[in-house]
């Protein structure tokens, strides 16, 4: 009995490898792309980590995923067989086994020193979380450190960064959208029907606004005398004798408003997307250093 | 600084001291005088100039008086001319008396407005006020609309006024995530001098200042030489506040003028706040005149309202009461079509 429930064990097991491989087997796209366990989450094939930086990187993108539940990888490379660092960034994502739930959420980190480009892949609900603009910030970040070779800084404060965001929830410029059972990017144009209390309510405090100005401006209007305290109209032949400035002092004081962003733009269109070779969904972004 | 600067009595240049003669010599007419005669000569040019100050109305005039026994108003006209009731309380138990030797106005606006022109002016102040009582205006009151002569006090003054404060000047700018504030702090002072003509204030106690404020300005080229005839057909209210207690209203505008065109020069300050301020007034002539005011007093709810009109301009004013009820419907009526177009609106989203 014990011996045909591992049998069996061992078929199913074997018959979802043999589907997964199947399911690709001959494409180009799939051939190409290296194979890696999911669960190692940092990949430094170019070598730009120490072993202490990635265990610290791991540490980090474990964290991240069991708070956020949305997978995290870390990719370095410095041989691109693919062009271009977004066609890879999917690709890994893709034909390995990364991504939590039906829509395979989660988020890449690709340092590609063959192109000499950063590109962040998002899929699934990752995809709103973050948007064009909290992309562009977060390369902002990493690229401070990636234009002084710093490596793990760059890497680290793209998980830093991408968990501040996890933690502020989906955007506004993503609240009309939603992600479909495929995966698919979606953003609707129909906003949410007002509940009818809520539209009495603000009818009536326009009203009532409306009223009472109304009310004051006829008042107003009853009341045609007034006390003169001016007697500009008999002024004749103002002369001024003396005008003195002297200055005294100066002092200049600073606040924090942390609303401009760096890169001057402002983004509502929310997240943009793309397929990828093997037809998924992807947003995402990069930059080149 | 008198005593350091005295002028020639003879010919008004300045007047240096000489040390060798322990005189002033004037060095354009040669003139010498010693202090004593200084002094003398300088205390007859102050009096001369006290009394060139003192043009108060000097002529008399003999009028009928009217006083009203209700309201305690005193009206005066000439001798030709009849008040069949009181202009400010409307009772018609006034008693008639002569007067003999009364202050004569210097000056008076003839009216060039009609009664029809006051009965058409006060209509048209009563348009397009939404919340006026209905029963407020009856025919026969606006009929007992009456033309009268208010007496003003006109001030003309000299005044001489500085003024010291603290100004800022406040520019801003946002750089990477950061706004700056810059505040620059000036000490900032102006004087000036100015000279205003003929600032009136009415010498009337029964009639309301602030109404009287509200219909100027008057056209002072019509300004005419007093002369009884002007009463007839008309009726005069004779001056109860003298030309002193009515001054301090003057003086109040005048201030708040003079104060406002000398900070107005300080505008490119972002704030300016007056520390110390100086203002002299010092009044060179008053004058004792009649303005023509067509005068219309309504009782509403147990209230006198007091509608006024320029006799010269067509000015009109007064307070329209407001019925409580007329106002309440209107504002319920108002809320409820706002209403509905707002809740129509938010239906079609």
């Amino acid at each position: 009995m014990k011996k045909i429930f591992i049998m069996l064990f061992i078929i199913v097991l074997s018959f979802n490898t043999f589907a997964f491989a199947t399911n690709y087997a001959g494409n180009p796209y799939y051939e190409s792309t290296p194979h890696v366990d999911a669960s190692i989450k940092v990949y430094d094939f170019a070598k730009l980590l120490t072993d202490s930086e990635e265990k610290a990187l791991y540490d980090d993108i474990t964290r991240f995923i069991d708070t956020y539940d949305m997978d995290m990888a870390v990719v370095t490379i410095d041989n691109n067989n693919k062009g271009t660092a977004m066609d890879y960034a999917d690709d890994f994502y893709d034909y390995n086994d990364f991504g939590i739930g039906d829509t395979c959420d989660g988020v890449l980190f690709l340092i590609d020193m063959d192109t000499r480009e950063m590109w962040i892949s998002t899929t699934g609900k990752a995809i709103l979380v973050y948007d064009d603009a909290r992309i562009d910030k977060i390369l902002d970040y990493c690229y401070s450190a990636i234009s002084r070779q710093d490596y793990y800084s760059c890497a680290s404060y793209f998980v830093k960064y991408a968990g501040d965001y996890a933690a502020k929830g989906i955007p506004d410029s993503n609240r009309n959208a939603y992600i479909d059972e495929n995966g698919e990017y979606i953003v609707t144009h129909e906003s949410i029907p007002m509940p009818n209390s809520e539209r009495m309510g603000i009818s009536a405090i326009i009203a009532g606004v409306f009223a009472g100005i109304f009310g004051l401006v006829s008042a107003s209007k009853h009341k045609l005398i007034k006390k003169a305290t001016e007697a500009k109209y008999y002024l004749k032949n103002m002369v001024i004798t003396n005008r003195t400035d002297k200055f005294v002092t100066t002092h200049t004081s600073r606040t924090y408003t942390g609303s401009s962003s760096s890169s001057g733009g402002s983004y509502h269109g929310g997240s943009s997307t793309h397929h990828s070779s093997s037809g998924s969904s992807h947003g995402g972004g990069g930059r080149h250093f | 600084m008198d005593a350091v600067d005295h002028k020639c009595p003879a010919c008004s240049a300045s007047l240096p001291f000489d040390p060798t003669t322990g005189k002033w010599k004037c060095t354009y007419c040669a003139s010498e005088y010693t202090l004593e005669e200084l002094n003398k000569y300088e205390e007859e040019a102050a009096k001369r100039k006290e009394e060139v100050k003192e043009t108060k109305p000097h002529k008399h005039m003999d009028v009928d008086e009217y006083s009203c026994p209700n309201c305690g108003a005193k009206i005066m006209t000439d001798e030709n001319t009849t008040a069949t009731f009181c202009v400010y309380c409307g009772s018609t138990s006034i008693i008639k008396n002569r007067l003999l030797g009364v202050l004569q106005p210097n000056f008076v606006i003839p009216f060039s407005k009609t009664k029809q022109d006051a009965i058409r002016a006060f209509e048209k102040c009563k348009k397009g006020k939404l919340f006026a009582p209905s029963e407020f205006t009856k025919k026969e009151q606006i009929d007992k609309i009456t033309g009268v002569y208010i007496p003003f006090w006109l001030y003309d003054c000299n005044t001489n006024a500085s003024i010291e404060g603290e100004a800022t000047k406040v520019t801003s700018w946002s750089t990477g995530d950061y706004r700056y504030t810059k505040t620059d702090i000036y000490n900032v002072a102006r004087a000036g001098n100015a000279l205003f003509d003929k600032v009136p204030v009415d010498g009337s106690k029964k009639f309301d200042d602030d109404t009287m404020d509200s219909i100027e300005p008057f056209n002072y080229n019509d300004l005419k030489e007093f002369s009884p005839s002007y009463l007839s057909g008309f009726l005069a209210e004779k001056y109860d506040v003298d030309d002193k207690e009515a001054f301090s209203r003057a003086e109040l505008r005048m201030k708040n003028t003079i104060r406002n065109e000398l900070k107005s020069t300080a505008s490119t300050y972002t704030t300016f706040n007056i520390r110390n301020e100086h203002i002299d007034i010092d009044q060179n002539k008053i004058n004792y005149v009649l303005f023509p005011v067509w005068m219309l007093n309504i009782k509403y709810n147990g209230k006198m309202h007091t509608f006024a009109m320029n006799g010269q301009t067509g000015k009109m004013v007064g307070n329209i009461p407001i019925s409580g009820m007329k106002a309440f419907l209107w504002m319920v009526g108002m809320f409820g079509i706002v209403f509905l177009i707002a809740y129509l609106i938010m239906m079609m989203f």
